[in-house]
């Protein structure tokens, strides 16, 4: 079964060329034009096996949804590549504190997307580990949620038969 | 993903021949279409002083320009995207003529 990926990214084009190189590495892709729209998808869908996020969307931006997809109790494990023009320090080191895995710049990295994807995805040994919630995290490029809450009970790990996720 | 083969800095004035991936053929031409648009549409916006559109558009020229595999689009959108903040419609000008021409001569080839 094909993994699901939630697309959320207001530039058309942008958006077609995610969709046509995930669609080409055999995922499933499903696309949000903005935050509303990603909103009501959150709302209705299937958590999916991977979220990318742009950071500057209308209506509700990517970290305030990153924000709200943490909060989500069926949502809150769904890994998050954040997606920006831009790779200026700040946005770079507020994405992995607001709970996401990675970052891509569009403008430089999008010929890694599937390496990170791939990586975001993929149970590793030594690469992953677990927070105090159970979230799996990649700590070659995110530094650990210092904001998660601690006092919480792990949780069985991912696999990979998990809704929406398994391929 | 692409290789570009260019004779000058950012925009030059002569061929430029861009190399893309033939898998993503199908979306190349709307992609030239619309940066074109995003062109005019800033020169309109500055035309009017509004500096805020071109800024915009500017930024998101900036990320889809790089994603295809234009580098010299991407440099230019950074460009605008800072002139804009600072408010330079001469700077603003120039470089959207550059680019209009920049259009108008690329070449896209699909390997």
């Amino acid at each position: 079964m094909s993994r699901t990926i939630l697309c959320v990214e207001d530039e058309q084009d942008t958006s077609a060329l995610l969709k046509a190189i995930l669609e080409r590495e055999g995922y499933v892709v499903v696309r949000a034009v903005n935050g509303r729209q990603a909103i009501c998808l959150i709302e209705t869908m299937l958590p999916p096996a991977l979220i990318l996020l742009d950071v500057i969307l209308p209506y509700v931006n990517g970290f305030e949804l990153l924000a709200a997809l943490r909060l989500n109790p069926d949502w809150k494990h769904v890994p998050i590549i954040m997606v920006s023009a831009d790779s200026c320090g700040a946005d770079i080191e507020r994405a992995p504190a607001l709970g996401a895995n990675d970052y891509m710049v569009k403008t430089t990295g999008i010929k890694d997307l599937v390496q990170k994807v791939t990586r975001v995805l993929s149970p590793s040994t030594d690469e992953d580990r677990k927070t105090g919630t159970g979230d799996r995290v990649c700590p070659a490029t995110v530094t650990p949620v210092a904001r998660r809450p601690k006092a919480r009970a792990r949780r069985a790990a991912p696999t990979n038969d998990r809704k929406g996720g398994a391929k | 993903m692409n290789e570009i083969v260019h004779t000058s800095s950012d925009l030059g004035s002569g061929p430029v021949v861009v190399h893309v991936d033939a898998s993503f053929e199908p979306l190349v031409p709307k992609f030239m279409t619309n940066r074109k648009k995003e062109v005019t549409t800033m020169t309109e916006a500055v035309a009017q002083g509004d500096f805020e559109t071109v800024r915009k558009v500017a930024h998101g020229m900036k990320g889809v320009s790089g994603s295809y595999g234009f580098p010299e689009m991407t440099t230019v959108a950074a460009r605008l995207e800072q002139a804009a903040k600072t408010a330079d419609a001469g700077s603003i000008r120039n470089d959207l003529a550059a680019l209009a021409s920049y259009l108008d001569r690329v070449e896209v080839v699909y390997d």
